[in-house]
């Protein structure tokens, strides 16, 4: 195991009481990511929609615009606009399977954006997307094995 | 016949192999009671089985509704029939030692208690008896007494004092004096001679009297009262004693001989789980032996038919029903739960959870719980109020501590239980950075703990024990390096 500093100088409560300090200025504004470009990514919840390439393999067409799993509110990651979604076939190259996991753990589907488009939550501040391909990845929980679901 | 020798499945067979584990895979999952068509096939398998294994068939094959059920009502029935095989033995021995330990039992505590109380009782019995006869009788004997003796002495004494004393005085009196001295004299002589006559006659009177007296009624009182109260004692002491005794040595006779037994029949519930069968819950086997026998070609294979044909029982029992106990005195088969709640992890395994009831249910009511795989007592489900820190911290299973935590609340144990504090600093995405920390517990668990910038929640997100900065534990749980994110919310 690495060697761990601990910081003295600081106690979870003092940790605590700044992030909440943070959440509780949250912006719920739309955010735009009209500049995207290929290799970055948007972070919504538990769910990373990765710009990739027109060329990114990309399975079945899936009846569905959830890209999430699950049918609780948490899991209505859902895109709006003139989108295709499809079965995910592989990560992107700079993503890989988390440790102890199986292969493609955390595979999510693939987002066509045929025009503009946006990605929805009904808790999470909204993301533009604008048209090309997006890979959508899971976070995943170490101690369950499963993908995080909220 | 010569076979040629498998080294690799084709993709065809491996895609057949998902199949039959899907399939194995939704027996495991499935739920239901049985019908009794199924009951009897069930029962019919078992059979098999014993057949197949050349035992002697049961006495009893039952089908049950619960591994509970299975479990307690199988260890005591096998028990009571290995009781009845060596009945004899056992009867006999336990009358011997009830008998022997009632009989020393009982003749201690009744000597010992009729004596205390007899002891006891006479005193206080005789001593109130005689005490009010002697003083009754007493009293009486000396009244009747006192007053005849006095009497006849006064009279006796009297009588003769009056004679002489008149006599002589009349005599002197007629000769030498007067009315007056005759008065004075006689008066004179009358009261001591009375006083002296009377008094000396009392006393003797008395005193014959009253011990005469006294020592028969005192004797006839006492005698009389002792009887009656050491005969009521004794009966009231000796029935109590005789009756805790006997109740104290059959209760410890019959405890022993019992507890015996039911500890011995419940040792083998205890240990349900050396004699018990899967069923439906040991699937995987089943797919792998089927998928062999029925795809493979192996099933088709001349030597292999007498095999397949006791394995035949097995296949039905796991297809059709839950546990079962297979003793040799009895077999008893559990019905499958009613209720069974899972979810699919990212290994491909299928875990019972279940956040607000139980995950596997039974229709008897038999239930049990678990929290992601991990089973749970079922307040920790039902009513997660009673979690504190000391009961998680004293719960010494490592896995039940961790649901615990996590039922509890893990920013709430954090904070109560003081997590040491691994590294903080703000996620580095262009839009809606927020603080986070990496947060370690007293168990040696670590937690990415931070906001997501768009609602105001906090979350607190398991991380591998060997990250040490906030940026490794973000990408220990989403694959990437976090330098990539844009925006997030």
């Amino acid at each position: 195991m690495t060697k761990t500093k601990i910081h003295p100088e600081r106690t979870a409560e003092q940790v605590f009481a700044e992030i909440e300090a943070a959440a509780s200025k949250a912006c719920p504004e739309l955010r735009d990511n009209s500049d995207i470009k290929i290799g970055e990514v948007i972070h919504q919840g538990d769910v990373y929609l990765h710009a990739v390439a027109d060329t990114h393999p990309r399975g079945e067409l899936l009846g569905t615009r959830q890209v999430a799993v699950g049918n609780t509110v948490g899991a209505r990651h859902i895109v709006e606009g003139n989108v295709k979604v499809y079965a995910g076939v592989k990560y992107p190259n700079w993503v890989k399977d988390p440790e102890g996991s199986q292969p493609n753990a955390i595979l999510g589907p693939v987002v066509v954006v045929e025009s503009e488009a946006v990605l929805t939550h009904p808790d999470h501040a909204h993301h533009t997307l604008r048209v090309g391909l997006y890979q959508v990845t899971y976070q995943y929980n170490p101690r369950t094995m499963r993908t995080v679901q909220d | 016949m010569k076979y040629k020798k498998i080294t690799k499945l084709t993709p065809e067979q491996t895609a057949k192999l998902a199949v039959y584990r899907d399939e194995w895979i939704d027996i495991a999952l499935s739920t239901g009671r049985m019908t009794d068509e199924e009951r009897e096939r069930c029962i019919a398998a078992a059979r098999g089985l014993y057949a197949a294994a050349s035992l002697p068939q049961p006495k009893a094959i039952v089908v049950v509704p619960s591994p509970l059920v299975m479990a307690l009502a199988g260890g005591a029935a096998e028990q009571w029939w290995r009781d009845r095989a060596s009945g004899a033995a056992t009867y006999a021995a336990t009358y011997a030692a009830t008998d022997a330990a009632t009989r020393a039992a009982t003749r201690a505590a009744t000597y010992a208690a009729t004596r205390a109380a007899t002891d006891a009782a006479t005193y206080a019995a005789t001593y109130a008896a005689t005490d009010a006869a002697t003083d009754a009788a007493t009293a009486a004997a000396t009244d009747a007494a006192t007053r005849a003796a006095t009497y006849a002495a006064t009279d006796a004494a009297t009588d003769a004092a009056t004679r002489a004393a008149t006599y002589a005085a009349t005599d002197a009196a007629t000769y030498a004096a007067t009315d007056a001295a005759t008065d004075a004299a006689t008066r004179a002589a009358t009261e001591a001679a009375t006083r002296a006559a009377t008094e000396a006659a009392t006393r003797a009177a008395t005193y014959a009297a009253t011990r005469a007296a006294t020592r028969a009624a005192t004797r006839a009182a006492t005698d009389a009262a002792t009887y009656a109260a050491t005969d009521a004692a004794t009966d009231a002491a000796t029935d109590a004693a005789t009756y805790a005794a006997t109740y104290a040595a059959t209760y410890a006779a019959t405890y022993a001989a019992t507890d015996a037994a039911m500890r011995a029949a419940f040792a083998l519930s205890r240990n349900w789980g050396s004699f018990y069968q899967g069923g439906n819950m040991w699937a995987g086997w089943c797919s792998f032996i089927v998928f062999w026998r029925d795809e493979m070609g192996l099933g088709l294979r001349p030597e292999l038919q007498d095999a397949y044909a006791k394995y035949a029982h097995w296949e039905a029992l796991a297809r059709l029903s839950g546990f079962r106990w297979m003793g040799e005195h009895v077999c008893m088969i559990s019905e499958k739960p009613v209720r069974l709640i899972t979810y699919t992890n990212a290994a491909g395994a299928h875990v019972p959870h279940c956040d607000d009831g139980p995950s596997h249910l039974w229709a008897d009511g038999f239930a049990v719980y678990h929290l992601h795989g991990v089973r749970v007592p079922e307040w920790v489900v039902m009513q997660p109020e009673r979690l504190t820190v000391e009961v998680i911290d004293a719960e010494e299973n490592a896995e039940v501590s961790r649901v615990m935590r996590e039922k509890y609340g893990v920013g709430k144990y954090l904070r109560d239980t003081g997590a040491k504090v691994i590294d903080v600093d703000y996620e580095g995405a262009r839009r809606g950075a927020a603080p986070r920390a990496l947060l370690q517990d007293k168990h040696g668990e670590r937690w990415l703990v931070g906001t997501d910038g768009s609602t105001s929640r906090v979350y607190h997100m398991p991380v591998p024990k060997t990250v040490n900065n906030c940026r490794k534990a973000h990408a220990s749980i989403c694959g990437l390096d976090e330098s990539r994110i844009i925006s997030k919310s």
